[in-house]
């Protein structure tokens, strides 16, 4: 059960309508390192951690990754706000226009539709939290790439935030994999769930 | 004043214990909010950080061959809320970890 703020985790401005960098960021929406993989990801690998720790981290980060989804879908709807068709055309994302108008859609920055191919759930705590380590990282990586690709200081601002989440979520899945790795060298072999005797 | 504390014996029994009559101070510096150009400056200074005082004594753990490990973060100073949420962090120690995009 989830309890809904109605506002965004931290405001999201545009200093002016950008169709052409609509079109690069939505991949933060439905790319392969995008906030509705992470928040699936996360959100699903929280079952078969073997302690309450990891499962209450993993359902955090995975509700923190809705609301960063959210504030990208505003980013989006702004960055498109008032556009015309022959706009969407200008920028090189007029099939955009054509399939969803100014709704919104998961793909990447090349228009290639989310896909449950960019998530992973192995039941292995250790192999589970390494990936969404290496998550954080692409996703951080991803950040870097569209601040350098925009001039407007309101995004820069706004992406800049979502960028240092990334840091902070890194290191909190490293903890959560130190205290694993303890875990289970000292007595527990996990089997992806709790065997009954 | 009751507080849970991390005690390795608890965790093995998978309850943490709870410690009455000692009270454990935990001292938060608040870093107050700087001007752009002191931000800009804490910026590179922190630019990545391979800080000493990280160096928690949770982290001297046995480390394994073929594991990857985080160094453990220590709590000890603290952003402002506002500035906290203006930064995506409370911690200063997490700020500039890596360099910081313009």
């Amino acid at each position: 059960m989830w309890i809904y703020e109605k506002s965004l985790q931290h405001p999201v401005k545009v200093t002016r309508p950008d169709v052409g960098f609509a079109k690069l960021v939505v991949t933060q929406y439905g790319g392969p390192d995008g906030e509705l993989g992470a928040s699936l990801r996360y959100l699903n690998q929280r079952y078969s951690m073997p302690t309450n720790k990891a499962i209450a981290l993993l359902t955090d980060i995975g509700t923190e990754e809705l609301a960063h989804m959210e504030m990208i879908a505003a980013l989006v709807y702004k960055l498109t706000e008032g556009a015309s068709p022959q706009d969407y055309e200008a920028a090189g994302w007029g099939g955009q226009y054509v399939q969803h108008n100014h709704g919104l859609f998961w793909t990447d920055a090349n228009g290639v539709p989310w896909s449950a191919q960019y998530i992973a759930c192995l039941g292995d705590p250790i192999a589970d939290l390494t990936e969404d380590m290496a998550a954080e990282q692409k996703a951080r990586v991803t950040y870097e790439h569209l601040i350098e690709m925009t001039n407007d200081p309101c995004v820069k601002d706004m992406l800049r935030f979502l960028w240092q989440r990334e840091v902070v979520h890194f290191q909190r899945f490293g903890e959560c994999l130190n205290d694993i790795q303890e875990h289970m060298g000292k007595k527990n072999m996990w089997c992806g769930c709790t065997i009954k005797k | 004043m009751k507080r849970k504390v991390y005690n390795p014996q608890a965790e093995e029994k998978d309850e943490p214990i709870e410690i009455k009559d000692q009270p454990i101070e935990i001292k938060v510096e608040r870093v107050e909010e700087n001007d752009d150009r002191e931000e800009l400056e804490r910026d590179s200074m922190n630019m990545w950080n391979m800080n000493e005082k990280y160096n928690c004594q949770k982290t001297n753990v046995k480390m394994m061959l073929a594991h990857a490990y985080v160094p453990w973060q220590c709590y000890d100073e603290a952003f402002s809320p506002q500035e906290a949420l203006k930064k995506g962090t409370l911690f200063p120690s997490l700020y500039g970890v890596y360099p910081i995009p313009r």
